[in-house]
């Protein structure tokens, strides 16, 4: 049962990474390959401030969000001058910055020991500190992030995104500020990574900068374009789909460090075949990148 | 302290080399496909461990073992460029979806690569190479080779960027792809040339680091970042840019490593790509404005 519980917490992880990068790379075309650097700003700043403060876990996601919405300011800055392959690489850029940063700052980060023994966070009073109320709280956590990206894409603000998407130039010709739209919505996709980082940390009691590499990033990217990027239940199913995999892959002897370079090799080979045949993805809504 | 200042300007100039030498590769690629492939790193590190296995199993003599690694690099290449990209541009794909795909191909590349040789840092040659004194500081014998070879294929590159038919041709393609189409350039045939040329060099880099020292499967993605920030900060109407930028970053890396730290040496790079990229559209010696 313990088994069943830990994936769908892992699951729910992985929808709340796959769903805030939807927000950028399906419904406003901006590739980032940093949402793993977000995804440890969160968690890192909640693990830090659990293991040197207190752990109240409403205060953990507060200093977790500021924080993401801080450092992301350089990449929604980059957003507003940089466009297509040099945001791309602006974005892979800072994604080995901060995890070289967390790996060398040894005061800080621990370096690339990690932080362990990260305390159970406790809300209202109810310590949640079992994988079935993490379950629970993480359940409720996608809940929530679903509903707030589902507002943001089916609102007039995720119309113009997907304008934004389709063309920035007569974008700003009806009279809409592109550079403001995106400079907002890489905050908002970088809180919810750092939101996700959060529940991670408390969950494993332990992270290491490896935990956020740039595989983690270019994981949720599969997780996007494979499921469908520009659809709500697209970058879901991705995520659910490739959580799930390297567990099929335990059921076909396939177990151990080998299990992880195959599970790559079949995301890299997921991404290239549906560039080839079907860039919208499986659930992709949109003509994604044509 | 005047042996240990030689010692890191070597060095400096070795890591300059290497990347001028991956970055040239890149650059050829880049204006030849006309987009960031990322599988480049994949196609370095596939160089590098044919080198590495030559060496290690059969005992092949280096200049042997070098050059089948970047024949072996240049090939796939070629392989991807008729199986994958060919067929991307055909369909009328992005620039977007081919850097995509080309992540996809590098994910591969590594993971394969992991698999075969693990993902311990290896050493091809297992004994200390000779080094040679010069001055107060020392280079080893695979150094100067290096750095002759540069020293003889970089201006070659130039010659060909610049004054070559295919060079023209390319330059054509790249600043605008109908016009050249329309006076006859096989668009095809070009960017074959320019991308089997540019995995073949920059694998010289990668293979010639192979026999200097120790080499993992994410190699190739190490390499490439330099390269990535040299070309950003040169530019791809010109070689001489980004080859300067490249040796600038190598030499700044060994001094950086100097007074901080190796471990910080990575952060430099990433530290400057970001800047560099924020800070101008406009590249160092490029003639006309970056596209961004």
């Amino acid at each position: 049962m313990e088994y069943v519980l830990h994936i769908a917490i892992m699951i729910s992880v992985y929808v709340i990474l796959a769903i805030s990068l939807d927000l950028l790379v399906g419904h406003t075309g901006l590739l980032s390959v940093a949402h793993g650097a977000f995804f440890g700003v969160g968690a890192y700043t909640a693990a830090l401030l659990s293991t040197r403060g207190t752990s109240l876990f409403p205060l953990d996601v507060l200093a977790a969000l500021t924080a993401s919405a801080l450092l992301s300011l350089v990449v929604s800055v980059a957003s507003l001058q940089l466009r297509g392959e040099r945001f791309v690489l602006l974005t892979l850029a800072f994604q080995l910055l901060l995890v070289k940063v967390a790996t060398n700052w040894i005061g800080l980060t621990g370096g690339p020991g990690g932080i362990y023994r990260i305390p159970a966070p406790s809300l209202m009073g109810w310590t949640i500190d079992t994988p079935l109320k993490f379950t629970l709280l993480a359940s409720s956590l996608v809940v929530l992030s679903y509903f707030a990206v589902s507002r943001i894409v089916h609102s007039p603000y995720g119309r113009v995104l997907r304008a934004i998407r389709e063309d920035e130039e007569y974008t700003a010709a009806l009279g809409k500020n592109p550079r403001r739209f995106k400079f907002e919505i890489v905050m908002v996709s970088s809180v919810l990574a750092a939101l996700a980082g959060v529940i991670y940390a408390h969950y494993m009691t332990y992270i290491a900068p490896n935990d956020f590499d740039l595989g983690v990033s270019l994981l949720v990217i599969a997780m996007v374009i494979i499921g469908g990027a520009g659809s709500l239940w697209g970058p879901i199913v991705g995520a659910t789909a490739l959580v799930l995999l390297p567990e099929l892959l335990r059921f076909v002897g396939l177990a151990g460090p080998l299990a992880a370079n195959i599970r790559q090799i079949v995301y890299g080979g997921l991404l290239l075949v549906l560039m080839l045949l079907r860039p919208r993805g499986l659930l992709g809504r949109d003509g994604f990148g044509r | 302290m005047s042996s240990v200042i030689l010692q890191v300007a070597l060095n400096g100039l070795f890591s300059g080399i290497t990347y001028a030498m991956v970055t040239t590769g890149f650059f050829l690629t880049y204006r030849s496909a006309r987009f960031f492939d990322l599988s480049y790193a994949g196609l370095l590190s596939i160089g590098a461990y044919t080198t590495y296995t030559l060496i290690h199993t059969v005992d092949a003599p280096t200049t042997i073992a070098v050059l089948t690694g970047a024949i072996a690099a240049s090939t796939c290449g070629v392989g991807l460029e008729l199986g994958a990209y060919r067929l991307l541009r055909s369909r009328g794909a992005t620039g977007f979806v081919r850097l995509l795909g080309s992540l996809g191909v590098m994910i591969i590349a590594f993971n394969v690569l992991s698999i075969l040789f693990g993902d311990a840092a290896v050493l091809a040659i297992a004994d200390s190479p000779t080094s040679i004194p010069v001055g107060p500081a020392r280079i080893t014998g695979v150094r100067l080779v290096t750095l002759a070879l540069a020293f003889g294929l970089l201006p070659l590159c130039l010659w060909l960027v610049r004054r070559s038919r295919w060079g023209l041709q390319q330059k054509a393609i790249f600043e605008d792809l109908e016009l050249a189409k329309g006076v006859g350039v096989v668009e095809q045939t070009i960017t074959l040339v320019g991308v089997a040329l540019g995995a073949g060099i920059g694998a010289l880099g990668s293979s010639l680091l192979a026999v200097e020292g120790s080499i993992k499967p994410g190699l190739g993605f190490d390499l490439i970042l330099p390269a990535l920030l040299a070309t950003t900060a040169g530019g791809f109407r010109r070689l001489e840019g980004p080859i300067l930028c490249a040796m600038a970053v190598g030499f700044s890396e060994q001094v950086f490593g100097w007074f901080v730290g190796i471990a910080w040496q990575e952060v430099l790079v990433a530290s400057l790509l970001v800047m560099v990229l924020l800070a101008s559209r406009r590249t160092a010696l490029s003639t006309r404005k970056g596209r961004g």
